[in-house]
């Protein structure tokens, strides 16, 4: 059986490569992108069973990309996490929870996250 | 990454201007990273920004490179030369910057093309860090350029394809500023993953600072060739012109060194220690806030787990210890930083 695979865009590369770490010790393929245009593209070449997407980045943020997949039929079935960094951790943002909440998303976790509470709603939505 | 059309694919660089390192060696039977350096620097609220370190073994003492803002730089160097007058040697380099290239996969090829980049350039290598993705040089601040045009020589980025898009990203409008950087305001330093990798053998090779780019390059390239992976690299400065590099590679990576020579043929002469274990964390935001390194010494330090090797850079703490004392030193990282969930 194929291996579940799982796409990883944040641009804080500690982050994408400490949980890949940790899903690949799991079993799981990860792909990772660095920004919301690398992740668009990654889509494309590759439909992953889960995204994980990071809100703060370059090019393209994590709430246009989500949108953009959410609005799109071919893609609108790909659960997504969203990573959040705009609570209370990070006062220096302008992006906003009252974005986020518009934003169809399948889970939302705040950022900073920890690999395991991840991988635990990467797996609820496997 | 990939190799595509002659270069190797990369997820991207970071450049972090504006910086100072200090360089510190103590004489063997010195008291810890923690008390002599950490500790000081953390009381009078420096920052780092990159520090590398090699733990002092009986034949030699400790050796370690931070780097701090180009405003905390001369102040760091005072306060360490006044601490400790006539009983270690410092070193100020002013004019600094880090470039990091991610991600590295563990991949020695990689590393070693990195740095064949960078020797190129004519560029003299004044210390080396790694992370779990990331492989981070520290470089003259007048070398940046010319360090960044080598790199995109070698390696293709997906996110800017000429060092002139680079420039863009690397120092965007202010309002781009404002939307994507955010520094996080933990109430108390913390960890977020804790990723333990055990039975790895620790490598130390001495060599001369002019021609170690080239060489250590040349010879990571030679280790990748046969598919070996290296989880964790610094090199720290060896007054008065050399550099110690060290590494871990697991059992399977040993051997394949010693197949390849040990590095003896390349004049290398690499001294092998283990078992050892690496710790590597995500968090906690290393640079963001000062103190994080004292914090992590002084754990290792009352939980008796000396300190052989540590990398703080982008996000990240590596730390490397002997073996037999791993799981102390895991209960001192998950108590001094807060376990991470399912620990």
């Amino acid at each position: 059986m194929a291996k579940k695979y799982i796409l990883i865009v944040d641009d804080d590369p500690d982050l994408v490569e400490t949980v890949s770490m940790l899903l690949e010790s799991k079993g799981y393929e990860v792909g990772k992108a660095y920004d919301g245009i690398e992740g668009e593209e990654a889509i494309k070449k590759r439909r992953p069973d889960v995204l994980v997407l990071d809100v703060m980045m370059p090019r393209k943020n994590g709430y246009q990309l989500c949108k953009e997949l959410k609005s799109n039929k071919w893609t609108s079935d790909i659960p997504i996490i969203l990573l959040t960094a705009v609570g209370d951790a990070v006062p220096t943002t302008t992006y906003s929870h009252a974005e986020g909440m518009s934003i169809e998303a399948e889970d939302f976790l705040p950022k900073p996250v920890e690999a395991q509470t991840l991988v635990e709603a990467v797996e609820r939505l496997l | 990454m990939n190799r595509s059309v002659g270069k190797l694919r990369a997820g991207g660089l970071k450049v972090q201007e504006g910086g100072a390192a200090v360089v510190s060696l103590f004489p063997a039977g010195s008291p810890g990273l923690g008390p002599t350096v950490c500790g000081p620097l953390a009381r009078q609220q420096l920052n780092l920004s990159l520090l590398a370190h090699l733990g002092g073994a009986e034949d030699r003492g400790h050796a370690s490179i931070f780097c701090t803002s180009r405003e905390d730089g001369p102040q760091s160097y005072a306060l360490l030369s006044t601490l400790h007058q006539g009983a270690a040697a410092f070193r100020l380099l002013a004019g600094t910057c880090i470039i990091s290239l991610f991600p590295h996969d563990r991949r020695p090829d990689l590393m070693g093309a990195f740095c064949l980049s960078l020797s190129r350039a004519g560029v003299m290598l004044r210390g080396l860090a790694s992370s779990p993705a990331a492989i981070a040089a520290v470089i003259s601040l007048r070398a940046k350029q010319k360090a960044i045009a080598a790199l995109f020589e070698d390696f293709e980025f997906r996110a800017y394809r000429s060092p002139e898009e680079f420039a863009v990203v690397l120092h965007p409008p202010e309002a781009a500023v404002r939307e994507v950087v955010a520094s996080y305001q933990e109430k108390a330093p913390r960890i977020y993953t804790l990723v333990q990798q055990d039975d790895l053998d620790l490598w130390e090779v001495a060599v001369s600072s002019r021609a170690a780019l080239r060489e250590v390059g040349d010879w990571l390239r030679r280790l990748g060739e046969d598919g070996g992976r290296l989880p964790f690299l610094v090199a720290v400065p060896q007054p008065p012109d050399r550099l110690r590099l060290v590494f871990c590679l697991s059992d399977e990576g040993s051997r394949t060194l010693l197949r390849l020579g040990g590095g003896r043929e390349a004049g290398l002469n690499p001294r092998r220690r283990g078992p050892v274990a690496a710790f590597f964390t995500h968090g906690p935001h290393f640079g963001d806030r000062y103190g994080i390194a004292q914090v992590l010494a002084a754990a290792l330090e009352e939980a008796g787990a000396p300190l052989l090797a540590l990398s703080c850079a982008v996000s990240s703490l590596s730390v490397v210890v002997p073996q037999s004392l791993a799981a102390a030193a895991r209960r001192a990282l998950q108590g001094a930083f807060g376990a991470p969930h399912g620990d």
